[in-house]
């Protein structure tokens, strides 16, 4: 009796362990993942990508004998043909973020723009304000995301605290986007016009659907009108690319820097059939006369590149900025 | 589809009562029970989740000699604390869910000598879903008017079932996969409120892009004058085809103590 007892406890064990290893078919999963960015993603027409042919060819090398970490690199290489820094690859062993692999160059580093900065007041993680030689606000926002309603009181502060300077930089070198809202925000304190700041289209399972009209709607208590220049660079992303697009309307604004990432509409977050997370891009953003940047970016109106905008612990951008509201 | 209906239809016909309860005065009850839950939304997620719930919910119920009158409201909420997590076979979990399920039938006794009822029900169930990964959700609200057809089984004196069948005839189903940082529809919704949501809706009949059906087993047992135990078991299907599919199946099991009035 108890042989058998033991024998059926371990058969029941057994079965138990084998249930945890979940059991999936890399070439379906591939397939479910080609198909879904084949329906939601808006960057296939935009950025002129052959995405029928990418399956394809990367379906050939699929095999169910990968080990995941090649199965990973796998999916990770013809996600990053769309070079959209919105898309992402999230395992719970290893992570893809495209912008990672675009051979992109960081014009910004903290510690040597904050030596030039005095009063640094932090009004959030993302969010601080300061003076550049007593006379120019500088505002540093490391992304738009949180609620807007914070954000906006933060806002609304710092221009009380700048009401006096003769002009303001607003670097957004490493914004790494998040609420439209709060980039229309900041642009809104701006100006005095309520102004056509861009559309969007959703993708959707026919097409796109229809064109949704974003304004830049003048703040009623705020107007800063003195000389604004905004720094950008290659991680300028997202809602902080959206910014730009606004700032290229302002007469009063100014960007110097280099071209922002290149992807402005929103981002949506999927699974695969294995768990895995990716992102893309589902909306389709065109600034003013219909321009689409995605794959671009936004250029600067005065360009300036890597190899002249930070050494020697200076930072030439910021220089140049403080130059041009003098 | 159409065949389970029928097979439950004929064999609930054919079971032979004994004893009698006529009459059971308007009873209201407070209870809990058990839901367990497994949904498919092609427009969130390729994987199937299954759960439970476990419900709270009001009943009310009421047997004359030709007529049943009940409601029962059910709520699985975040605030509750009665959502256990949904999985996938993949190890994915969702953020969060709720439940809501609210409905009323009033049916009639068809017939002098037999105790088969129809009539109709109004019922409106929502489930919204938050899936992980940069806060995604997904909900659909499904309001129908209902035919339902019920037959009273009399075990003894104190205690008789009700096997139940409820199709919908016309529902109003509101369905909205949100994708992720839909801005188009986060500034919908900022200006123009909750009625920004009305959009998302359409009447819709049924096999037009839509299937619901549900079965339900009433257990209802006279503990003393005034009060008196009713548990049931359902199972319920539904799978609205617009925008993308969401498939889900129920099955709750419920149990209330109702004190009559």
């Amino acid at each position: 009796m108890l042989p058998k007892l033991s024998t059926v406890v371990i058969l029941l064990l057994f079965t138990a362990c084998g249930k945890e290893a979940f059991d999936y078919s890399k070439l379906e999963a591939f397939n479910e993942l080609h198909e879904s960015v084949s329906k939601y993603s808006a960057s296939i027409d935009s950025r002129n990508i052959n995405w029928d042919s990418l399956g394809t060819s990367y379906r050939k090398v699929i095999s169910e004998d990968m080990t995941e970490a090649e199965y990973f690199q796998s999916l990770s290489e013809i996600l990053q043909e769309f070079r959209d820094p919105h898309i992402w690859l999230l395992t719970t062993f290893d992570s893809m973020y495209t912008i990672d692999h675009l051979g992109y160059e960081k014009n910004f580093d903290q510690s040597i723009a904050e030596s030039y900065l005095t009063e640094i007041e932090i009004h959030s993680n993302k969010i601080r304000s300061a003076f550049l030689n007593d006379s120019i606000g500088y505002l540093f926002c490391a992304d738009f995301k949180g609620d807007e309603q914070s954000n906006n009181e933060i806002f609304k502060s710092v221009f009380n605290k700048f009401s006096n300077t003769k002009g303001l930089i607003i670097d957004l070198r490493v914004n790494d986007g998040g609420s439209v809202y709060n980039a229309q925000n900041l642009l809104n304190k701006l100006t005095n016009k309520r102004l056509a700041w861009h559309t969007t289209q959703n993708r959707t399972l026919s097409g796109f659907d229809d064109k949704y009209k974003w304004f830049i709607e003048p703040d009623p208590n705020i107007f800063y009108s003195k000389k604004v220049v905004v720094l950008n660079g290659r991680f300028t992303v997202s809602a902080g690319e959206r910014f730009a697009i606004g700032a290229k309307l302002l007469d009063n604004l100014t960007i110097i820097g280099d071209t922002t990432a290149n992807t402005q509409g929103s981002v949506m977050g999927r699974e695969m059939l294995n768990g895995w997370k990716y992102t893309l891009t589902f909306e389709k953003c065109l600034a003013p006369n219909d321009i689409n940047y995605a794959g671009i970016g936004i250029p600067p109106d005065e360009y300036i590149d890597f190899d002249n905008s930070i050494s020697d612990n200076k930072d030439y951008i910021l220089e140049r900025a403080i130059e041009l509201l003098k | 589809m159409k065949k389970i209906i029928l097979i439950y239809l004929l064999l609930i016909n054919q079971i032979v009562t004994f004893g009698q309860i006529e009459n059971t005065p308007m009873s209201i009850g407070l209870g809990g029970g058990f839901d367990f839950i497994s949904n498919k939304d092609d427009s969130a997620s390729p994987l199937n989740y299954t759960g439970f719930g476990l419900p709270v919910g009001v009943n009310g119920f009421k047997l004359s000699e030709n007529w049943i009158n009940h409601f029962e409201v059910q709520f699985i909420l975040p605030f509750f604390t009665n959502n256990y997590p949904l999985k996938s076979r993949a190890k994915t979990k969702l953020v969060d869910w709720a439940k809501v399920t609210l409905r009323y039938q009033l049916l009639r006794k068809v017939g002098n000598s037999t105790n088969n009822y129809i009539g109709g029900e109004l019922k409106s169930n929502f489930f919204y879903r938050e899936y992980d990964f940069l806060g995604g959700f997904s909900w659909e609200s499904q309001n129908s008017i209902n035919f339902s057809f019920a037959r009273k089984i009399n075990i003894n004196s104190k205690s008789f079932i009700l096997p139940q069948l409820s199709v919908p005839l016309l529902g109003y189903i509101n369905r909205k996969p949100s994708l992720t940082f839909d801005e188009e529809f986060l500034d919908d919704f900022n200006r123009q409120g909750p009625t920004s949501l009305l959009k998302y809706g359409k009447w819709n009949v049924l096999f037009n892009q839509w299937i619901f059906f549900e079965l339900n087993m009433l257990y209802h047992l006279n503990l003393t004058d005034r009060l008196n135990l009713q548990s049931t078991i359902g199972f319920n299907y539904y799978s609205i085809n617009f925008p993308e599919k969401v498939q889900n199946i129920n099955i709750p099991i419920r149990c209330y103590l109702n004190y009559q009035l």
